[in-house]
């Protein structure tokens, strides 16, 4: 039964969870996500632990509320949609405390992407810094930027999918991407001249 | 066009885009499956967190803040504004102590203590063939009583008929004929009051209604 079930696209997966309440095709459908949203959340948000529950928060709205998904759409779009909304709604929060809080400057100042005197040039070159670096100038980027970017040039859908995660038209996509790119290229101008 | 654009686009931001693609995959929990079918067996689906955070102490102090505020202001404004009625608005009220009689009435009140007689006067007045008369009851309350038009002609001369009941000159002249009465004195068709002048105050009160809504001078209560 359940190698049958892998052998199933994911629309026929929550097809099968939506008409049978099979518990096996939302375990697979989970496990073919699991990554690639965690992934998605955690460049969105900068914090693993906070990924991880915001990805269980998505992965139980779709358990809860799968019938609200309707077949003409993709799931992978679905499930992003949901994923990128609970982390907007997360980046909002953070946005909340920070306000109300006093000792946030100070952690904010630790990492300043364009001082160039925060790294020596070879310490730069190596690969995790420079990952790290590039990770810390991706959350300096506006979210509505961010978003695209992330979805375009890390998770690699297309500008169509793009437009339907975010329900926007394709145009204002592709205008956010560049936007996006350009911010980010800005803040590492330091890494990247030659 | 846009497409050519936005290929252009992509080629400036060719190394941007190459760098983020190289970001190393950020991978779940080797415990997500299992912390997730758990969470959902147990039925804890997070709700209630957020539910908790929300009722109490969000949402209560205020409230109350609100409402014992307005409690306070509601009682304040009601003990100003209770006996409070808009003249404009509401329909007038017919003051029983407004009318003629009952001023009158507070003067012979007033001239019947000075004369210290209590109803003395009652009978000597009814005796005389006078048609004004005033009648003086125990609880001093002094009401007229017309009786018949004291002229027999349509056609009188006022001022003879006044001169004929003149009794001596000055001062004396206006005592009212057939009163036997020097302090009761007649002016016109009024009968003479003696002035008093916290009457003659009071009175004056009566002009406005932002007066009158102070009080009814204790004279002219009932």
């Amino acid at each position: 039964m359940k190698e049958k079930l892998f052998a199933l696209t994911d629309e026929e997966l929550i097809k099968e969870f939506q008409d049978h309440n099979t518990i096996e095709a939302f375990e697979i459908l989970v496990k073919r996500y699991k990554d690639p949203l965690t992934n998605f959340v955690y460049r969105f948000l900068g914090n693993k632990d906070v990924c991880t529950d915001i990805v269980q928060d998505t992965m139980i709205k779709f358990y809860l509320h799968k019938d609200s998904y309707k077949s003409f759409a993709k799931f992978s779009t679905w499930i992003y949609t949901i994923a990128g909304n609970l982390a907007k709604n997360e980046l909002k929060r953070r946005k909340r405390r920070t306000i109300f809080s006093l000792n946030n400057d100070d952690e904010e100042r630790t990492i300043q992407v364009e001082d160039k005197k925060f790294f020596a040039p070879d310490v730069s070159a190596d690969g995790n810094i420079k990952n790290e670096i590039i990770q810390k100038a991706l959350l300096k980027v506006k979210p509505v930027y961010r978003e695209v970017v992330i979805l375009r040039d890390i998770q690699g859908f297309s500008y169509e999918e793009i437009a339907d995660i975010t329900e926007l038209s394709i145009g204002t996509v592709k205008s956010r991407i560049n936007r996006g790119r350009s911010q980010l290229q800005k803040l590492l101008k330091n890494i990247y001249r030659e | 066009m846009k497409k050519k654009f936005y290929n252009k686009e992509e080629k400036k931001f060719e190394d941007i885009s190459k760098q983020l693609q190289k970001l190393p995959q950020i991978n779940a929990p080797e415990n997500f499956e299992f912390n997730l079918m758990t969470r959902i067996e147990n039925k804890n689906f997070g709700t209630e967190k957020e539910i908790k955070k929300y009722t109490l102490f969000s949402f209560l102090k205020p409230a109350i803040a609100v409402v014992s505020s307005v409690i306070i202001v509601f009682f304040v404004m009601d003990q100003q504004t209770n006996n409070f009625e808009n003249p404009l608005i509401s329909d007038p009220q017919v003051r029983n102590t407004d009318s003629p009689n009952q001023l009158e009435n507070s003067y012979e009140k007033e001239f019947i203590l000075q004369e210290n007689a209590g109803a003395v006067q009652s009978n000597k007045l009814k005796s005389k063939p006078t048609n004004l008369v005033v009648v003086v009851k125990d609880n001093d309350v002094v009401s007229e009583q017309k009786g018949n038009f004291p002229f027999p002609d349509k056609s009188f001369d006022l001022d003879s008929k006044l001169r004929s009941n003149r009794t001596g000159t000055g001062n004396q002249s206006r005592v009212l004929a057939g009163t036997n009465n020097n302090r009761v004195q007649f002016e016109g068709f009024f009968p003479g009051i003696p002035t008093n002048k916290r009457i003659i105050d009071s009175l004056r009160g009566l002009d406005s209604i932002s007066q009158a809504k102070k009080g009814i001078p204790d004279s002219l209560k009932k």
